[in-house]
């Protein structure tokens, strides 16, 4: 994944970004073309894939009863895994992709760190004994710049989607009994109403971008991780990458990351919803 | 901002490690853990925008740092440490990396540098901000937010941040001046 560019195609990528006119036309704030398709992985309980640009995700959603965690007896666990298939790179053969495997579970995981992303609480079966443990795994097919996004927006989807079988309880103590429903229209969804989605945002030369392409990444020092939620609160942020970026640069970054991601989930929702109508569970 | 390519330039390492008995409620088992890996990378990353690695070519700077307590505020003062002992071993540095630790509570209240009881209240009631600078060229190396703040907040939190960094950054300046004898940045 290393490009390789000449000065002046550095120079030309900069000051295009500088100029809000990118070298595809796009402004600072314009993200490409995403396409979302759901309910795709019939032996998930959630899936979506998502593609965007030359990045491709696949996110499938799997949930389990388990034993509730002994700090946390009312809540239910949360585990999001991503993986770089050694289709997208054949430098993500064996353990190549594994710092950047790392760096993606680190950061979809942070978006989901504060209480009201998704609410645990719902996941709980029994307190103190039982609930359910949602398996997130974010397969990376094609890795073409900006994965973070596409990930988180292929996440959202994948939880909106996500069914859980209704759990009937019955006794209690050392009787009782736990009855998971195998009829796959006796389900219900996760409130997904909170759910944020990553918005990166890159620091090139003296301005900023979102969504760029691999070229603009190279050209990139520095980005900061922005979890928008859809209400315009942000439930995470990190700045990562090498490179120092300028505190006004960042108060500007974070006021658009906010804008751009408030209208993407305006977006999303609108579509989500439009599907779930055409559906006929 | 100067973009280069770094194929000759130094690369920067670090290994995080909390101790075992370091917190409390805690065995740190003696195997880096997956939250070590991820802040042994934003340190190295806030570093490597700090070390002039074109005067290291083809070397490595391995920085290693061991939390022997943990009473809050750990990402920041690791942040802290690493820059002052890398100019305690004369790598050449653009500037000092501070970090300052805050806790923002819902209703506005902001505590600086809590303590670890502090820190780990519920994220619905609050967020952790963790925010390195470099004082003198006035660039933000690391940032970190747990936990939810509304945006019109944000502005808050990185000026109480920035301006904890820049009371330390006076302490540090003042211990190098003493200690090395020489203007430090």
């Amino acid at each position: 994944m290393t490009t390789r560019l000449s000065n002046a195609e550095i120079q030309y990528i900069v000051d295009g970004v500088e100029q809000d006119f990118r070298s595809d036309g796009r402004g600072a704030e314009d993200y490409r073309q995403i396409e979302l398709e759901t309910r795709i992985l019939p032996n998930t309980n959630g899936s979506a894939r998502c593609k965007l640009g030359k990045t491709e995700v696949l996110v499938g959603v799997k949930a389990e009863v388990v034993d509730v965690d002994v700090h946390a007896p009312h809540i239910g666990k949360l585990v999001i895994t991503a993986d770089c298939s050694a289709v997208a790179s054949p430098k993500f053969v064996g353990k190549g992709s594994e710092v950047l495997e790392n760096d993606l579970s680190n950061v979809l995981s942070f978006l989901y760190n504060s209480t009201n992303t998704i609410s645990l609480n719902d996941l709980c079966i029994v307190k103190g004994e039982s609930c359910w443990q949602l398996h997130v795994d974010v397969l990376f097919v094609q890795c073409g710049g900006n994965l973070f996004d596409v990930a988180s927006i292929a996440l959202k989807a994948a939880l909106y989607n996500t069914t859980l079988p209704i759990v009937k309880v019955s006794g209690e103590g050392i009787e009782m009994e736990m009855e998971v429903s195998d009829d796959p229209y006796h389900v219900w969804k996760l409130d997904v109403s909170n759910c944020p989605i990553c918005i990166t945002l890159y620091q090139i030369g003296g301005g900023f971008a979102v969504d760029p392409s691999e070229e603009e990444v190279a050209c990139s020092e520095g980005f900061v991780h922005i979890g928008v939620q859809p209400n315009g609160d942000m439930s995470s942020m990190e700045k990562a990458g090498a490179g120092n970026i300028d505190p006004t640069t960042l108060l500007e970054m974070v006021e658009v990351g906010v804008r751009v991601g408030e209208e993407i989930h305006k977006q999303l929702n609108k579509q989500l919803d439009a599907e779930k109508s055409l559906a006929k569970l | 901002a100067v973009v280069s390519t770094q194929s000759t330039g130094g690369k920067v390492m670090c290994e995080f490690k909390y101790m075992p008995f370091s917190r409390a409620n805690t065995y740190s088992e003696p195997r880096q853990t997956f939250e070590e890996k991820v802040i042994s990378k934003t340190i190295a990353e806030a570093m490597e925008g700090v070390i002039i690695l074109s005067k290291f070519p083809k070397s490595e700077v391995l920085i290693s740092i061991q939390m022997i307590q943990d009473d809050g505020g750990t990402l920041s003062l690791a942040m802290t440490a690493a820059s002052v002992a890398l100019i305690d071993a004369k790598i050449e540095v653009r500037d000092l990396v501070i970090g300052c630790t805050i806790r923002f509570y819902n209703g506005g209240r902001i505590l600086v540098d809590p303590t670890a009881e502090e820190e780990h209240t519920k994220t619905s009631e609050g967020a952790g901000f963790h925010l390195a600078v470099m004082p003198s060229l006035s660039q933000v190396t690391a940032l970190k937010q747990a936990g939810k703040i509304e945006q019109a907040q944000a502005r808050e939190c990185i000026e109480a941040c920035w301006e904890g960094c820049l009371r330390i950054a006076t302490a540090v300046k003042k211990l190098l001046e003493e200690t090395l004898g020489e203007q430090p940045g």
